[in-house]
Protein backbone atom coordinates (compact mmCIF):
# COMPACT_ATOMS: atom_id res chain seq x y z
CA UNK A 1 0.00 0.00 0.00
CA UNK A 2 3.06 2.20 0.95
CA UNK A 3 4.66 1.71 -2.08
CA UNK A 4 1.56 1.97 -4.15
CA UNK A 5 1.26 5.44 -2.59
CA UNK A 6 4.81 6.93 -3.16
CA UNK A 7 4.53 5.67 -7.18
CA UNK A 8 0.96 7.40 -7.34
CA UNK A 9 2.54 10.26 -5.91
CA UNK A 10 5.70 10.06 -7.81
CA UNK A 11 4.03 10.15 -11.26
CA UNK A 12 1.26 12.87 -10.24
CA UNK A 13 4.19 15.07 -9.13
CA UNK A 14 1.86 15.18 -5.76
CA UNK A 15 3.25 14.75 -1.99
CA UNK A 16 3.08 11.36 -0.69
CA UNK A 17 0.87 12.29 2.01
CA UNK A 18 -1.73 13.80 0.35
CA UNK A 19 -2.30 10.56 -1.83
CA UNK A 20 -6.05 9.12 -0.79
CA UNK A 21 -7.78 6.08 -1.97
CA UNK A 22 -10.82 7.28 -2.13
CA UNK A 23 -10.06 10.39 -4.03
CA UNK A 24 -11.51 10.70 -7.54
CA UNK A 25 -8.99 10.98 -10.14
CA UNK A 26 -10.58 13.60 -12.09
CA UNK A 27 -10.65 16.07 -9.00
CA UNK A 28 -6.27 15.64 -9.03
CA UNK A 29 -4.95 18.39 -10.73
CA UNK A 30 -2.12 16.27 -11.21
CA UNK A 31 -3.92 13.78 -12.92
CA UNK A 32 -3.22 14.26 -16.71
CA UNK A 33 -1.85 12.00 -19.79
CA UNK A 34 1.93 12.49 -18.74
CA UNK A 35 0.90 11.84 -15.22
CA UNK A 36 -1.01 8.57 -16.84
CA UNK A 37 2.12 7.24 -18.59
CA UNK A 38 4.38 7.56 -16.28
CA UNK A 39 1.75 5.72 -13.85
CA UNK A 40 1.99 2.95 -16.51
CA UNK A 41 6.15 3.05 -16.60
CA UNK A 42 6.58 2.60 -12.94
CA UNK A 43 4.15 -0.23 -12.61
CA UNK A 44 5.66 -1.66 -15.26
CA UNK A 45 9.57 -1.14 -13.88
CA UNK A 46 8.04 -1.53 -9.85
CA UNK A 47 5.50 -4.43 -9.82
CA UNK A 48 6.52 -5.90 -13.58
CA UNK A 49 2.50 -5.69 -14.37
CA UNK A 50 2.13 -4.40 -18.06
CA UNK A 51 -1.34 -1.92 -17.63
CA UNK A 52 -2.71 -0.52 -20.88
CA UNK A 53 -3.49 3.01 -21.16
CA UNK A 54 -7.24 1.84 -21.94
CA UNK A 55 -7.22 0.44 -18.09
CA UNK A 56 -6.05 2.80 -16.89
CA UNK A 57 -8.56 5.40 -18.18
CA UNK A 58 -11.57 3.13 -16.69
CA UNK A 59 -10.26 4.03 -13.51
CA UNK A 60 -12.43 6.55 -11.46
CA UNK A 61 -11.06 6.59 -8.04
CA UNK A 62 -7.37 6.41 -7.05
CA UNK A 63 -8.26 3.04 -5.40
CA UNK A 64 -9.26 1.58 -8.91
CA UNK A 65 -5.66 2.00 -9.61
CA UNK A 66 -4.35 0.12 -6.23
CA UNK A 67 -6.71 -2.31 -7.42
CA UNK A 68 -5.50 -2.83 -10.80
CA UNK A 69 -1.28 -3.58 -9.36
CA UNK A 70 -2.65 -5.91 -6.71
CA UNK A 71 -3.74 -8.17 -9.43
CA UNK B 1 1.68 -8.71 -54.36
CA UNK B 2 5.58 -7.93 -53.72
CA UNK B 3 8.05 -9.80 -56.08
CA UNK B 4 9.75 -12.18 -54.98
CA UNK B 5 12.95 -12.01 -57.28
CA UNK B 6 15.15 -10.84 -55.38
CA UNK B 7 16.31 -6.72 -56.47
CA UNK B 8 20.25 -7.26 -55.39
CA UNK B 9 22.71 -10.33 -55.87
CA UNK B 10 24.83 -10.71 -52.41
CA UNK B 11 25.94 -13.62 -53.67
CA UNK B 12 29.15 -14.96 -51.77
CA UNK B 13 28.76 -11.94 -49.47
CA UNK B 14 28.85 -12.37 -45.65
CA UNK B 15 26.92 -9.76 -43.58
CA UNK B 16 26.57 -9.75 -39.72
CA UNK B 17 22.82 -8.89 -38.77
CA UNK B 18 22.19 -8.40 -35.17
CA UNK B 19 18.62 -8.14 -33.10
CA UNK B 20 17.81 -11.16 -35.78
CA UNK B 21 15.43 -12.37 -33.92
CA UNK B 22 12.01 -10.40 -34.63
CA UNK B 23 11.13 -7.33 -36.41
CA UNK B 24 13.43 -5.22 -39.03
CA UNK B 25 16.90 -7.34 -37.93
CA UNK B 26 14.90 -10.46 -39.21
CA UNK B 27 13.82 -9.12 -42.16
CA UNK B 28 17.06 -8.07 -42.80
CA UNK B 29 18.59 -11.09 -42.51
CA UNK B 30 15.65 -12.92 -44.74
CA UNK B 31 16.40 -10.57 -47.70
CA UNK B 32 19.95 -10.68 -47.35
CA UNK B 33 19.26 -14.48 -47.53
CA UNK B 34 16.64 -13.87 -50.18
CA UNK B 35 19.35 -12.04 -52.14
CA UNK B 36 21.64 -15.25 -51.72
CA UNK B 37 24.03 -13.61 -49.11
CA UNK B 38 25.17 -15.23 -45.57
CA UNK B 39 24.34 -14.13 -42.51
CA UNK B 40 25.33 -14.64 -39.11
CA UNK B 41 22.56 -13.58 -37.39
CA UNK B 42 22.87 -12.25 -34.12
CA UNK B 43 20.14 -11.86 -31.24
CA UNK B 44 19.66 -13.11 -27.57
CA UNK B 45 16.50 -15.69 -27.75
CA UNK B 46 17.59 -19.03 -29.20
CA UNK B 47 14.59 -20.40 -30.16
CA UNK B 48 13.49 -17.64 -32.59
CA UNK B 49 17.01 -17.43 -34.16
CA UNK B 50 16.63 -20.92 -34.48
CA UNK B 51 13.17 -20.69 -36.70
CA UNK B 52 14.68 -18.12 -38.54
CA UNK B 53 17.95 -20.32 -39.80
CA UNK B 54 15.23 -23.09 -40.56
CA UNK B 55 13.94 -21.13 -43.31
CA UNK B 56 17.24 -20.42 -44.94
CA UNK B 57 19.42 -23.46 -43.55
CA UNK B 58 21.86 -22.90 -46.26
CA UNK B 59 22.33 -18.63 -45.61
CA UNK B 60 21.80 -18.26 -41.83
CA UNK B 61 23.96 -19.16 -39.02
CA UNK B 62 22.49 -18.31 -35.53
CA UNK B 63 24.45 -16.67 -32.91
CA UNK B 64 22.66 -16.38 -29.64
CA UNK B 65 24.55 -13.56 -27.62
CA UNK B 66 24.53 -10.60 -26.02
CA UNK B 67 24.93 -7.81 -28.67
CA UNK B 68 26.38 -5.30 -25.97
CA UNK B 69 29.44 -7.90 -24.80
CA UNK B 70 31.56 -7.83 -28.06
CA UNK B 71 34.37 -10.02 -26.50
CA UNK B 72 31.97 -12.78 -26.47
CA UNK B 73 30.89 -13.37 -29.37
CA UNK B 74 34.00 -12.20 -31.54
CA UNK B 75 34.97 -16.11 -31.74
CA UNK B 76 31.65 -16.79 -33.47
CA UNK B 77 32.20 -13.75 -35.79
CA UNK B 78 35.68 -15.22 -36.87
CA UNK B 79 34.17 -18.41 -37.56
CA UNK B 80 31.59 -17.58 -39.37
CA UNK B 81 34.00 -15.04 -41.60
CA UNK B 82 36.01 -18.16 -41.83
CA UNK B 83 39.32 -16.12 -42.68
CA UNK B 84 37.99 -13.81 -45.22
CA UNK B 85 36.35 -10.46 -44.86
CA UNK B 86 32.66 -9.57 -44.47
CA UNK B 87 30.77 -7.38 -46.80
CA UNK B 88 28.99 -5.53 -43.77
CA UNK B 89 26.62 -5.37 -41.31
CA UNK B 90 23.56 -4.18 -40.06
CA UNK B 91 23.13 -3.74 -36.38
CA UNK B 92 18.93 -4.02 -35.59
CA UNK B 93 19.51 -4.53 -31.60
CA UNK B 94 17.73 -2.15 -30.09
CA UNK B 95 14.83 -1.85 -26.65
CA UNK B 96 12.72 0.95 -25.87
CA UNK B 97 11.34 2.13 -22.82
CA UNK B 98 8.72 4.44 -22.63
CA UNK B 99 9.49 6.88 -19.38
CA UNK B 100 8.49 10.83 -19.09
CA UNK B 101 10.75 13.07 -16.95
CA UNK B 102 9.29 11.99 -13.35
CA UNK B 103 9.63 8.21 -14.27
CA UNK B 104 13.26 8.56 -15.17
CA UNK B 105 15.71 5.46 -14.47
CA UNK B 106 19.22 6.56 -15.50
CA UNK B 107 19.79 2.48 -15.44
CA UNK B 108 17.26 1.83 -18.04
CA UNK B 109 18.30 5.29 -19.97
CA UNK B 110 21.87 3.36 -19.84
CA UNK B 111 20.62 0.18 -20.95
CA UNK B 112 18.87 1.77 -24.19
CA UNK B 113 22.40 3.81 -25.09
CA UNK B 114 24.60 0.46 -24.57
CA UNK B 115 22.65 -1.40 -27.04
CA UNK B 116 21.59 0.57 -29.81
CA UNK B 117 24.58 3.05 -30.18
CA UNK B 118 27.71 1.70 -28.02
CA UNK B 119 26.82 -2.25 -29.14
CA UNK B 120 26.51 -0.96 -32.74
CA UNK B 121 29.94 1.09 -32.80
CA UNK B 122 31.76 -1.85 -30.69
CA UNK B 123 30.94 -3.78 -33.75
CA UNK B 124 31.31 -1.83 -36.46
CA UNK B 125 35.00 -1.68 -34.87
CA UNK B 126 35.62 -5.26 -35.13
CA UNK B 127 34.08 -5.46 -38.17
CA UNK B 128 36.61 -2.95 -39.56
CA UNK B 129 40.23 -4.20 -38.10
CA UNK B 130 42.54 -5.69 -39.49
CA UNK B 131 40.82 -9.24 -39.42
CA UNK B 132 37.66 -8.68 -40.77
CA UNK B 133 37.82 -5.09 -42.54
CA UNK B 134 37.77 -4.96 -46.65
CA UNK B 135 37.46 -2.09 -49.07
CA UNK B 136 34.14 -1.68 -50.35
CA UNK B 137 32.38 -2.94 -47.21
CA UNK B 138 29.05 -1.08 -46.08
CA UNK B 139 27.73 -0.96 -42.12
CA UNK B 140 24.22 0.14 -41.26
CA UNK B 141 23.02 1.23 -37.64
CA UNK B 142 19.76 1.15 -37.08
CA UNK B 143 18.29 4.71 -35.85
CA UNK B 144 14.66 6.18 -35.59
CA UNK B 145 12.66 8.75 -36.38
CA UNK B 146 12.47 9.52 -32.85
CA UNK B 147 15.75 10.71 -33.11
CA UNK B 148 15.09 13.41 -35.22
CA UNK B 149 11.62 14.59 -33.65
CA UNK B 150 10.61 15.30 -29.72
CA UNK B 151 8.56 13.11 -28.08
CA UNK B 152 7.35 13.08 -24.97
CA UNK B 153 8.23 9.70 -23.13
CA UNK B 154 10.67 8.81 -25.25
CA UNK B 155 13.79 11.23 -24.14
CA UNK B 156 16.24 8.11 -23.53
CA UNK B 157 15.26 6.13 -26.83
CA UNK B 158 15.44 9.40 -28.76
CA UNK B 159 18.70 10.91 -27.41
CA UNK B 160 20.43 7.50 -28.23
CA UNK B 161 19.23 7.31 -31.42
CA UNK B 162 20.02 11.02 -32.60
CA UNK B 163 23.54 9.82 -30.82
CA UNK B 164 23.63 7.16 -33.76
CA UNK B 165 22.54 9.58 -36.63
CA UNK B 166 25.55 11.61 -35.36
CA UNK B 167 28.14 8.31 -34.84
CA UNK B 168 27.16 7.33 -38.49
CA UNK B 169 28.33 11.07 -39.49
CA UNK B 170 32.45 10.44 -37.28
CA UNK B 171 32.54 7.08 -38.48
CA UNK B 172 32.20 7.71 -41.75
CA UNK B 173 34.90 10.26 -41.87
CA UNK B 174 37.10 7.83 -40.34
CA UNK B 175 36.20 4.76 -42.30
CA UNK B 176 36.66 6.40 -45.68
CA UNK B 177 40.12 6.13 -46.00
CA UNK B 178 39.31 2.24 -45.73
CA UNK B 179 37.09 2.59 -48.37
CA UNK B 180 34.17 1.56 -46.06
CA UNK B 181 30.75 2.65 -45.75
CA UNK B 182 28.69 3.32 -43.05
CA UNK B 183 24.99 5.03 -42.31
CA UNK B 184 22.36 5.37 -40.53
CA UNK B 185 18.49 4.24 -41.19
CA UNK B 186 15.25 5.74 -39.27
CA UNK B 187 12.32 4.22 -39.52
CA UNK B 188 8.59 5.66 -38.72
CA UNK B 189 6.33 3.48 -36.38
CA UNK B 190 6.81 -0.19 -38.03
CA UNK B 191 4.44 -2.67 -36.36
CA UNK B 192 6.99 -5.07 -34.72
CA UNK B 193 7.36 -6.96 -31.30
CA UNK B 194 8.85 -3.78 -29.77
CA UNK B 195 6.71 -1.29 -31.16
CA UNK B 196 3.34 -3.18 -30.21
CA UNK B 197 5.42 -3.24 -26.61
CA UNK B 198 5.18 0.45 -26.83
CA UNK B 199 1.61 0.76 -27.98
CA UNK B 200 -0.23 0.14 -24.61
CA UNK B 201 1.46 3.59 -23.60
CA UNK B 202 -0.39 6.00 -26.37
CA UNK B 203 -4.02 6.62 -25.41
CA UNK B 204 -5.87 6.35 -28.29
CA UNK B 205 -3.64 3.77 -29.37
CA UNK B 206 -2.59 2.42 -33.06
CA UNK B 207 -5.44 4.91 -34.61
CA UNK B 208 -3.48 7.98 -33.62
CA UNK B 209 -0.44 6.44 -34.68
CA UNK B 210 -1.54 5.32 -37.76
CA UNK B 211 -2.88 8.67 -38.72
CA UNK B 212 0.28 10.48 -37.96
CA UNK B 213 1.76 8.55 -40.69
CA UNK B 214 0.52 9.71 -44.10
CA UNK B 215 0.94 6.45 -46.14
CA UNK B 216 -0.42 4.39 -43.12
CA UNK B 217 2.25 2.33 -41.22
CA UNK B 218 5.16 0.79 -42.86
CA UNK B 219 6.44 -2.74 -42.89
CA UNK B 220 9.73 -4.53 -42.21
CA UNK B 221 9.98 -5.01 -45.25
CA UNK B 222 10.22 -1.85 -46.07
CA UNK B 223 12.78 -0.92 -44.18
CA UNK B 224 14.91 -3.95 -45.19
CA UNK B 225 14.97 -3.54 -48.75
CA UNK B 226 16.28 -0.03 -47.98
CA UNK B 227 18.86 -1.86 -46.01
CA UNK B 228 19.69 -3.91 -48.65
CA UNK B 229 20.25 -0.81 -51.45
CA UNK B 230 22.37 0.26 -48.86
CA UNK B 231 24.63 -2.14 -48.11
CA UNK B 232 24.99 -3.25 -52.18
CA UNK B 233 27.44 -1.42 -54.43
CA UNK B 234 24.57 0.60 -55.70
CA UNK B 235 25.11 2.72 -52.56
CA UNK B 236 28.58 2.91 -53.50
CA UNK B 237 28.38 6.88 -53.04
CA UNK B 238 26.95 7.53 -49.94
CA UNK B 239 28.20 7.56 -46.42
CA UNK B 240 27.60 9.09 -43.55
CA UNK B 241 24.12 9.88 -43.91
CA UNK B 242 20.75 9.40 -42.34
CA UNK B 243 17.95 7.78 -44.66
CA UNK B 244 14.33 8.39 -43.35
CA UNK B 245 11.88 5.58 -44.44
CA UNK B 246 8.47 6.84 -42.39
CA UNK B 247 5.62 6.66 -44.94
CA UNK B 248 5.93 10.79 -44.71
CA UNK B 249 5.53 10.95 -40.82
CA UNK B 250 8.30 13.58 -40.78
CA UNK B 251 7.19 15.12 -44.11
Amino acid sequence: MEKFRELFAQALEMKTDDVKLDARLKDLPGWDSIAAVSFLAMVDGDYGIKLTAEEIRKAVLVEDLYKLVQK
Amino acid sequence: MPSTVPIFDFSDRRFVVTGASSGIGREVARQLALSHGHVLAMARRAELLASLAQEFPQRIVPCVADVTDTAAFKPALLQFAGGAPLAGSVHAAGINRFAPLRAFQRSEAERIMATSLWAGVDLVRLLCGPELGTAGASHILLASVSGLKGQAGLTAYGATKAAVIHAVRSLARELAGKKIRINAVSPGWIPTEMTEEMQRFYPGGAEKIVQEHPLGLGTPRDVALLALYLLSDAAQWITGSNFVIDGGYSA
